[in-house]
């Protein structure tokens, strides 16, 4: 097959969904068989109300940046301990745990405990369960950054005299900036992606943009479930045009 | 500073999982919870007795690799026609299907593949079906089409994205570069250099990814039957439903599934750990 044919396919399936996104966002009436609906702006006014979806963003933009900033440290300290040990496969396989069991399901095992001591419907409860898989999937991030030419420098750095943390954030802290920049945003992604868990542990209570996806949708309000999703997508869209172009070779041949 | 690094380690990463998988399993055998009358593993009998374990295990399984083998297949045979061109960067729009979370991705299928929704407008309004029963069901329909078909797409995005980035690494083109000039055709270099050398590369990340399908819950929620269900439904529908006697089966059944998937971990620890070197 042609490339051209190929790259032109490919751009059709790749942009559809937004494409369709936002038109469900902008419409009306859609009587059946209709391919195109009737316009509206309504429903992207209530992003501006204050009970509209203003406030969901604001949630869903503190969770995922708590989320980020918090599981970053802590997957960049706790990794650190790979440096030095002889169970490093142990370790590994503790983390992958987490990382790999879907949230709604960790979510589900781990309510009795966020019931009992009365952290679920709440904001820090939500908070609290994605770090429980973020910090995980942070420290397998930097488990490729935690590696054997890391414990040469790090003795070097402790042969001439510095500390534990000056190590940590004068010597690898600025190392690793690639893989904090990429833990930050993964991090970021999963929270901002996240359903299953804050919908079992908000109780309804802690409301987001993925939480409001589903409610509009089962409400069979169409066009704001468009606006929630859009706005969901946008963000990561807006980045990626921000950027322009992704320079791959920049990225991994380093 | 090690201990406290290790007491963090524990309490927010190796612990949460397994105080989670021992209450499932301890609710399981009807020794904690609401309706717990002492030790019983007549909840672990019933979820195989009925079938609805092998139904559900089975579809699971069925689904993910289905979805991530042919979203693998498709990827590589876009990467049979793009291989050879040569670029540093690409363009943003390859990224766009990576920005879609699943509840986004399923509310799209929805409107996308349902009887009334937007493949089905267009096929009648070129005169194909001629009206909305015409169209198959795809959404909700007890093979769950509407479930693989998202997964796949989205599987695709993310293949297509990693199998290009891996072809412009300079070991990948150098090597391209000499079976070129040893002569070989492009299919040669295709079929026999360049599709095992990516595979190789990235095994991993296969993995992980049909790993991440086996635990998938928005999608079948919005576009699954009510029949068939992967395992992650299955689990919240018993906990969550209105019978309080099926909850201790359905912690029965998330223990023995997240049992599975810590197994499933073993086999991604030891590539990932030949990053250490040395």
């Amino acid at each position: 097959m042609d490339v051209k044919l190929t790259r032109g396919l490919l751009f059709i399936v790749y942009t559809l969904p937004l494409a369709v996104l936002l038109m469900l966002s902008f419409a009306g009436q859609w009587a059946y068989p209709s391919v195109l609906p009737e316009w509206e702006l309504r429903n992207w006014a209530s992003v501006v109300r204050p009970d509209g979806l203003g406030a969901l963003i604001f949630t869903s933009v503190i969770l995922a940046v708590a989320v980020a900033v918090v599981g970053t440290v802590l997957g960049f300290f706790t990794g650190w301990l790979l440096l030095r040990s002889r169970r490093r496969k142990l370790i590994l396989w503790l983390a992958l745990v987490p990382f790999c069991t879907a949230p709604v399901i960790s979510a589900a095992n781990l309510q009795f405990y966020f019931a009992w001591s009365g952290l679920t419907a709440s904001f820090g409860g939500v908070l609290l369960a994605q770090l429980c898989i973020a910090t995980p999937y942070s420290f397998i991030l930097f488990s490729t950054f935690w590696t054997a030419d890391r414990k040469v420098t790090d003795d070097a750095g402790g042969t001439l005299g510095a500390s534990v943390s000056e190590r940590l954030w004068r010597i690898h802290r600025p190392a690793a900036r690639p893989t904090i920049l990429l833990s930050l945003v993964q991090l970021f992604l999963f929270s901002w992606f996240e359903y299953g868990l804050i919908q079992l542990l908000g109780v309804g209570q802690v409301r987001t943009l993925t939480t409001s996806v589903l409610q509009f949708t089962l409400e069979g309000n169409r066009s704001m479930a468009a606006v929630a999703c859009c706005l969901l997508v946008l963000p990561p869209v807006f980045f990626l045009l921000f950027t322009r172009k992704i320079r791959i070779a920049d990225g991994l041949n380093r | 500073m090690r201990k406290v690094a290790l007491i963090l380690f524990i309490l927010l990463i190796a612990l949460p999982a397994w105080l989670g998988i021992g209450y499932a399993l301890l609710n399981g055998l009807g020794l904690v919870g609401f309706k717990s009358d002492g030790f019983t593993t007549d909840h672990f009998a019933a979820l195989f007795s009925t079938g609805r374990f092998a139904e559900s295990f089975g579809y699971t399984l069925l689904l993910a690799s289905g979805a991530t083998l042919t979203a693998a297949a498709l990827a590589f045979m876009v990467l049979r026609v793009l291989f050879t061109q040569r670029r540093s960067v690409l363009p943003s729009w390859f990224f766009l299907p990576l920005a879609m979370p699943p509840i986004v991705a399923a509310f799209f299928g929805f409107h996308f593949l349902s009887d009334t929704g937007l493949l089905s407008r267009t096929l009648a309004s070129i005169g194909v079906i001629n009206s909305a029963s015409d169209f198959p069901t795809l959404v909700s329909d007890p093979l769950g089409i509407a479930v693989f078909l998202t997964h796949t797409l989205l599987s695709f995005a993310f293949f297509t994205v990693l199998f290009l980035l891996s072809a412009s690494r300079r070991d990948v083109t150098v090597q391209l570069d000499a079976a070129r000039t040893l002569g070989a055709s492009a299919g040669e270099r295709f079929f026999k250099l360049f599709l095992p050398l990516v595979l190789r590369r990235n095994i991993t990340l296969i993995i992980v990814w049909f790993v991440f399908v086996l635990g998938t819950y928005e999608v079948p929620l919005l576009l699954g039957s009510q029949s068939l269900r992967p395992m992650s439904v299955e689990i919240i529908d018993k906990l969550r439903g209105y019978s309080l006697a099926r909850i201790p089966e359905g912690y029965a059944l998330s223990a023995l599934w997240a049992l599975f998937i810590a197994g499933f971990a073993l086999v991604i620890v030891q590539p990932l750990n030949r990053n250490y070197g040395r």
